[in-house]
């Protein structure tokens, strides 16, 4: 008992580890990316930063946060995020404002404000770019996660770590069996929702 | 909503001294225009005169360098370019109808964001479904699932959902198929009638301009050449650019010489289809070769003629079951009396037909019948 007690405790640390960088990441993500669309300079300062930190390894990055933030959770958190964030602007961005020029200068003819034409025209034809970016961030996060065990974050990359130093094979299948359970259901969750609010025909 | 329209009807459009730039390139220079209420107004010239830049001064989609706007007098930059908008109707030739929206959604977004309630939307759109002659359930169906003509009509549908007192159209018909794009401009001008507004229109095909327009502006190299009605353009052209574009209408003034077949537009093979055909397959056909008119034969001798709205809506019978009488003529018969036949039967459009078969079509335009 004591273990399933301690193995749901370590999933829940995880989830909120991967989940809470992916949902900050979504949060800043999508109004980056709107901004970037408004401002030519913004947009090719965060895609050329965008494109440096991908060729970064995530465990690099979770190494350099230490000596910037310290170990623990909250360092962790924003070692994900950091990866997390750029796939889920980029994407954004490029959905944004991949979009016909004449459907554009249609309908600002017709007299939609830009805010209406981001949001009934622009985001549509965004949706399905930003869902593979979101996903993307998803999978990221959660591989991540495991990771910032290291760092002292908790979680499910604690179960394996320890495993992995005492060869303990049941501890490792105990922590990577709701890894992968948990990046299933999150890639399932992604693909519902996007066929929900994705408009049939696009 | 009266809070939002800025003028019931069109007085006049004083377009004074604009210029525009782009870097080195001049788009538009000192262009002077007074557009009457009412009238149609076509803008002619040839690629890159700045036809459409000129357009879209007039709702503000471009700011001119300098010059001033007036519309019944007042400065269009007095008013806020979304607001101005609403009040103008704008069709481009790339139709720009939203994908992702049926064709209901795609006329009324304007009105969605405006508010109107549910009934009122929905009467509005089958109004303008109407006025475009297109059947009522089009309004579910998604752009991807109409043909180019079909679309352009949901274009103009969309345009004046706000029933806007001036349209601004940019080369509405230009992708369109040549026989087609007659039958449009036939379609057009009736509803022109019915809508009585203030219509500035682009094109680059002399024809469409003389078929459609009151008056006609020439434009070249970011310049107006001259504007005058089309026959003081054919009569007094200012200079050889505008004599040598509209010579070819010169004929026009010697209609008396002129046959049947001088005029009519050959029929190539895609609009012909067997009447034993069955309609889901023509529609199909026709759809992808971007046509609307199918001219039926049984044993290569003329049956009649189809329309692809009927075809569409009757996509299990045989196409022999929606072929309709046309009327016919020789390729000898001299022109004047085949126009004056199809005025009096109050028909546009006739078959061209040679030992039985049919080889061209006749689609009458207004200034033919004006002159007869
Ligand atoms: N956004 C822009 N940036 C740079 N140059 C432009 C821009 N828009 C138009 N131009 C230039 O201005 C000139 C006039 O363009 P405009 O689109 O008004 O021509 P047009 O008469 O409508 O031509 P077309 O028949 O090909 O549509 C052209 O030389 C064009 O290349
Ligand atoms: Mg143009």
């Amino acid at each position: 008992m004591e273990i399933v007690k301690n193995i749901l405790e370590l999933t829940l640390e995880h989830l909120s580890l991967a989940y809470g960088a992916l949902i900050l990441s979504i949060a800043i993500g999508i109004p980056l990316a709107i901004a970037s669309l408004y401002n030519r300079k913004l947009a090719s300062v965060i895609i050329t930063i965008a494109n440096l930190i991908e060729a970064i390894p995530s465990f690099a990055v979770v190494a350099l946060v230490v000596p910037l933030l310290g170990i623990g959770f909250r360092p962790a958190i924003l070692a994900i995020l950091f990866r997390a964030l750029l796939p889920i602007i980029k994407n954004t961005y490029i959905g944004l404002s991949n979009v016909d020029n004449a459907l554009i200068d249609a309908a600002k003819g017709i007299g939609m404000t830009n805010w209406q034409i981001l949001i009934n025209i622009r985001f549509p034809h965004a949706y399905p770019p930003m869902f593979a970016g979101i996903k993307f961030a998803a999978i990221l996060s959660n591989g991540i996660a495991v990771l910032t065990a290291i760092i002292g974050s908790g979680g499910l990359g604690k179960l394996i770590f320890e495993g992995l130093a005492s060869f303990n094979i049941k501890k490792i299948f105990y922590g990577v069996i709701p890894v992968m359970v948990i990046a299933i259901a999150t890639d399932y969750l992604l693909t519902f929702t996007e066929k929900r609010i994705t408009p049939e025909v696009l | 909503m009266a809070e939002n329209k800025l003028f019931n009807r069109i007085e006049s459009i004083k377009i004074r001294n604009i210029s525009k730039k782009y870097g080195e390139i001049k788009a538009l220079e000192n262009l002077n225009l007074a557009i009457e209420g009412g009238e149609l107004l076509i803008l002619i010239g040839p690629s890159g005169s700045g036809k459409t830049t000129a357009l879209k001064t007039i709702n503000r989609l471009i700011e001119p360098d300098n010059g001033q706007i007036k519309i019944n007098n007042h400065d269009i930059m007095n008013f806020e370019p979304v607001k101005l908008r609403r009040n103008i109707g704008y069709v481009i030739q790339q139709i720009g109808l939203f994908p992702h929206l049926n064709i209901r959604d795609n006329i009324s977004l304007i009105p969605r964001i405006e508010k109107w309630d549910k009934n009122r939307i929905n009467d509005r759109v089958e109004e303008l479904l109407d006025l475009v002659d297109l059947p009522k359930i089009f309004a579910k169906r998604y752009p991807s699932e109409l043909s180019g003509g079909q679309q352009q009509r949901i274009g103009l549908a969309r345009s004046i959902v706000m029933d806007p007192p001036l349209l601004l159209m940019d080369e509405p018909f230009g992708a369109l198929d040549p026989i087609l794009r007659k039958q449009l401009q036939i379609e057009f001008l009736k509803i022109r009638k019915e809508l009585g507004k203030t219509i500035v229109f682009v094109t680059h095909d002399i024809e469409e301009a003389f078929k459609l327009g009151d008056r006609i502006a020439i434009m070249d190299k970011a310049k107006l050449v001259q504007v005058a009605k089309p026959n003081e353009l054919i009569l007094n052209p200012k200079n050889d650019f505008v004599s040598q574009l509209v010579s070819s209408h010169k004929k026009f003034m010697h209609m008396d010489n002129l046959k049947v077949k001088d005029l009519m537009v050959e029929l190539s093979n895609k609009y012909i289809f067997e009447s034993s055909k069955n309609n889901r397959e023509v529609a199909q056909k026709m759809k992808k070769n971007g046509i609307e008119l199918a001219v039926t034969v049984s044993d290569s001798k003329l049956e009649g003629i189809a329309n692809f709205n009927i075809i569409c809506t009757a996509k299990n019978k045989d196409l022999r079951e929606v072929t309709e009488k046309v009327h016919t003529f020789s390729p000898e018969k001299c022109l004047s009396e085949a126009v004056a036949e199809l005025k009096e039967d109050k028909n546009t459009l006739a078959v061209v037909v040679e030992n039985g078969r049919p080889v061209g079509l006749m689609l009458t335009d207004k200034l033919l019948l004006e002159l007869v």
